[in-house]
């Protein structure tokens, strides 16, 4: 399929122009698949009076509103070829959205995560420091949590992976020590072989704050921690922290992304410049949003971006924020092809931001705030 | 916290340039001047307060210039003309509304009686739905009461403006001006809980309109343990139209599309779920269809919608995109009418008539989202019916209907007005007369041989 020449492609290489007519192709050829194996979808674009063989742009796409897939659980093909389903973390509703993936699904995903991410991380592997919980990637039988899949995800990036908070999602001083021991013996056979130790500190944005937040709180452990990074950064000086997972839950404690750079930043000795907020959502794994070097958010060839107003839902042009679209023609297992978020985004150029990479580029501001129950009528 | 209505005046400089509102930082003097204006009220006969707002009712009717600002008058004006108000006092006061003025002989062997204001009524008003205040603010001053309002930040224009206007109205007994002492509104942040909790322990009667959310937090404040209390909301409506009724479809729609549109289904006695009681010649999604004409022309034509904001376009386009997946994988053997069933909606978001066969209650999304299906026995509402359902809509012919609505309603549900008439105020609401609630019975020996 037209997807997979797609994702053999350089992620960020290839200006819009060039991009416009692949890109759409392969959506179009991805249309139609999941239009003929869904029966859900093919009722949806029916109910819409989408014609599938019009001609037609990117923006005329159907979107699904991603809420969607907390209704429903939708599979496109056989049920018998899923072989894990990711839930979401849940944090806006109760409800998890549920993504069923196949083989062709986590393979493409793979792949373009594979390409984007090292873009951003080199192609070298780096030890990984994870704050998470092991348990979190273990026993996990028919559903993957969306955190867990984040952590497997960089796998391919991973030299090893060093979990450092216990079960009870606590920050593990024993844990950390015993990462950094690893690290110092491994750094000895390494230098024989010449090759660099490179760390990268990655986990879910609240789980990393709320871990800073406990080690700050108690002096001995901020001194233990310190010596610990002090050691860290003597055996290496390519550090980098990643995180994922959204802002809703800092937000509600008032803290804004330069703060938690900042507060991050120092206390992992890492420079500001390092630390890679990614934007990406379980309803299509694969293609992240990571920050560059400007501070932007990219899509990449595997994906594509559209703001639309909030109140008219039409395409907005460069400068002007609203609700973020996603499209990607990746997803073979549920027709998570295009999707309306709830999130706010502005568009911020095209194929001429300062760090190189093509395409467009964006901002994510906000979560459409939930709207409250104004009168005296109620839910059930 | 500020005052933004007092004596008679709008205090607030979003849109009278020339007056500001009044920060304060003690709610108690304004409760102590309102409590001062308590004799003033008192000494006013009820004939001239019936009067006053007769005269009201006439200044509003066809007052273009007012309905510009704020929207269509002709309920609250056919409310208080001096026949629905004697009427409506004289229903909720065992049949003589001068009861309000004198002690009243109702043919009670020991006693005559009398009814006296509470006093101070302290009402908190909901946020979409603000004109619905007024009449809960009219009936206080029916029953000579005074009243601190505290509106809604978000939706308090349209309040003041009318309140305003009760200026230009004068009768014989009665100058607007002065009348109008006996309110005052005022704004006061949500996290304000010394004040509201000092409004709510002065009062002599609380009333609170608003969602699930807002009446809890206002019945958690502290009151006086003989303050009354007035609760509207937070409701759920719905409707039924038996068989025999449908054969007049086109009718019903058009009326019920009223009830859908007003107020964007916010209110209490919105309808958010309809159930349909399918003929030979009409099924539900054929209803549907016709619901969904009257709403489209009403919303262009009449009552436009206000905009919804982009987290509720979300959740209205997820329910569309639910419900139209759905439509060919259900079982189209089991109803006949399954096979028929359908997503209709505006081309933007401002409308949707979903048409299913799922069991129960529509879980309300508001917005002008409204479900129609088909239902084999209407005794089955009685299992929907709690405290929490209010007004059921209705259009049936039945014989029997009286008996299937005491069967239904053993457990909830207040009203069962005729579609089209489902979010005009009345009395009783919500189950009660808040009219009698306003008031103090006084029991007075009669004379003995």
């Amino acid at each position: 399929m037209k997807v997979d020449e797609l994702i053999e492609k350089d992620a960020y290489s290839m200006p819009s122009s060039e991009k416009q007519t692949l890109f759409l192709e392969a959506m179009k050829e991805s249309i139609r698949f999941h239009y003929n194996n869904c029966n859900e979808f093919k009722n949806y674009l029916d109910y819409l009076k989408f014609d599938i063989n019009s001609e037609y742009s990117l923006e005329d796409l159907p979107y699904l509103p991603i809420p969607i897939f907390k209704e429903m659980e939708l599979i496109t093909g056989s049920k018998e070829d899923i072989k894990t389903t990711i839930n979401s973390s849940s944090t806006t509703s109760n409800k998890p959205s549920k993504i069923p993936l196949d083989k062709i699904t986590m393979k493409r995903q793979q792949i373009a995560l594979k390409n984007i991410m090292s873009s951003y991380l080199g192609k070298e592997r780096r030890i990984f420091i994870i704050f998470d919980k092991k348990s979190t990637i273990e026993n996990r039988g028919q559903n993957t949590s969306s955190r867990a899949s984040a952590i497997l995800g960089m796998l391919p990036f991973a030299k090893s992976m060093k979990f450092v908070l216990n079960d009870d999602l606590e920050f593990d001083m024993e844990l950390f020590k015993e990462a950094i021991d690893s690290i110092s013996s491994s750094n000895n056979d390494d230098r024989e072989s010449g090759e660099k130790i490179k760390i990268c500190f990655f986990g879910f944005t609240w789980i990393i704050y709320k871990t800073y937040l406990s080690i700050r709180k108690d002096l001995k452990k901020l001194e233990q921690f310190r010596i610990l990074i002090k050691e860290l950064s003597r055996l290496s000086n390519d550090k980098k922290v990643l995180h994922i997972g959204g802002w809703k839950k800092l937000k509600e404690i008032a803290v804004e992304k330069s703060q938690f750079n900042n507060e991050i930043g120092m206390i992992t000795n890492v420079d500001i410049k390092e630390i890679i907020d990614f934007y990406g959502m379980t309803e299509q794994l694969g293609t992240v949003y990571p920050d560059c070097e400007e501070g932007y958010k990219h899509a990449s060839l595997y994906s594509e971006i559209i703001i639309r107003d909030q109140n008219t839902l039409l395409p907005l042009e460069v400068g002007k924020a609203g609700l973020i679209q996603l499209i990607t023609p990746l997803p073979n297992s549920y027709p998570g092809i295009s999707i309306l978020t709830e999130d706010v985004g502005e568009l911020i150029g095209i194929d001429n931001c300062k760090c190189g990479r093509k395409g467009k580029y964006f901002i994510f501001k906000k979560r459409v705030e939930k709207a409250p129950i104004k009168g005296c009528g109620d839910t059930l | 916290m500020k005052v933004i209505f007092k004596n008679g005046k709008i205090l607030n400089e979003t849109f009278e340039k020339e007056s500001s509102s009044q920060e304060i930082k003690d709610i108690n003097m304004v409760i102590e001047e309102l409590k001062s204006k308590k004799e003033y009220i008192h000494s006013l006969k009820i004939d001239w307060i019936i009067e006053f707002f007769n005269e009201i009712s006439r200044y509003w009717i066809g007052n273009k210039e007012l309905e510009t600002k704020v929207g269509t008058l002709k309920h609250l004006a056919d409310f208080f003309t001096k026949e629905n108000t004697t009427s409506m006092l004289n229903f909720a006061l065992r049949g003589d509304y001068k009861i309000l003025d004198n002690f009243i002989d109702l043919n009670q062997i020991k006693y005559v009686y009398h009814c006296q204001p509470r006093g101070l009524v302290v009402q908190w008003l909901s946020g979409n739905v603000p004109l619905l205040g007024l009449y809960s603010i009219f009936m206080a001053m029916l029953t000579k009461n005074v009243s601190l309002i505290k509106a809604s930040s978000k939706a308090y224009k349209e309040l003041l403006i009318l309140l305003e206007s009760l200026n230009n109205v004068n009768t014989e007994y009665i100058k607007g001006s002065e009348f109008l002492e006996t309110i005052t509104v005022v704004l006061v942040d949500n996290n304000d809980t010394k004040t509201h909790n000092e409004m709510s322990s002065s009062a002599d009667v609380r009333v609170a309109w608003g969602g699930h959310e807002a009446i809890q937090t206002i019945i958690n404040l502290k009151k006086d343990v003989f303050c009354e209390d007035i609760v509207f909301g937070p409701k759920y409506s719905y409707g039924v139209i038996d068989k025999e009724a449908l054969v007049d479809y086109k009718k019903i729609a058009q009326r019920l599309a009223f009830d859908i549109c007003t107020f964007d289904q916010q209110a209490c006695s919105s309808p958010h779920t309809i159930f349909v009681e399918e003929n030979n010649q009409t099924s539900a999604v054929v209803f549907a269809e016709e619901l969904a004409k009257n709403i489209d022309f009403i919303t262009k034509k009449m009552l436009p919608k206000e905009n919804e904001g982009a987290q509720k376009k979300l959740e209205i386009l997820t329910q569309r995109a639910k419900y139209s997946m759905m439509e060919e994988t259900r079982d189209i053997k089991d109803i006949e009418s399954t096979k028929d069933s359908k997503v209709f909606s505006s081309e933007n978001t401002d409308w949707t008539v979903i048409c299913s066969n799922e069991e129960g209650l529509y879980n309300a999304c508001f917005s002008r989202v409204i479900h129609v299906k088909p239902i084999d026995n209407i005794s089955k509402l009685k299992q929907y019916n709690d405290k929490k359902k209010q007004t059921l809509g209705i259009a049936l012919n039945k014989q029997n209907r009286k008996e299937i609505i005491n069967e239904i309603t053993l457990n909830g549900i207040d009203r069962c007005p005729r579609f089209g008439d489902m979010t005009l105020f009345e009395s009783p609401w919500d189950g009660m007369f808040p009219i009698d609630r306003l008031v103090r019975w006084v029991a007075l020996s009669k004379k003995r041989d």
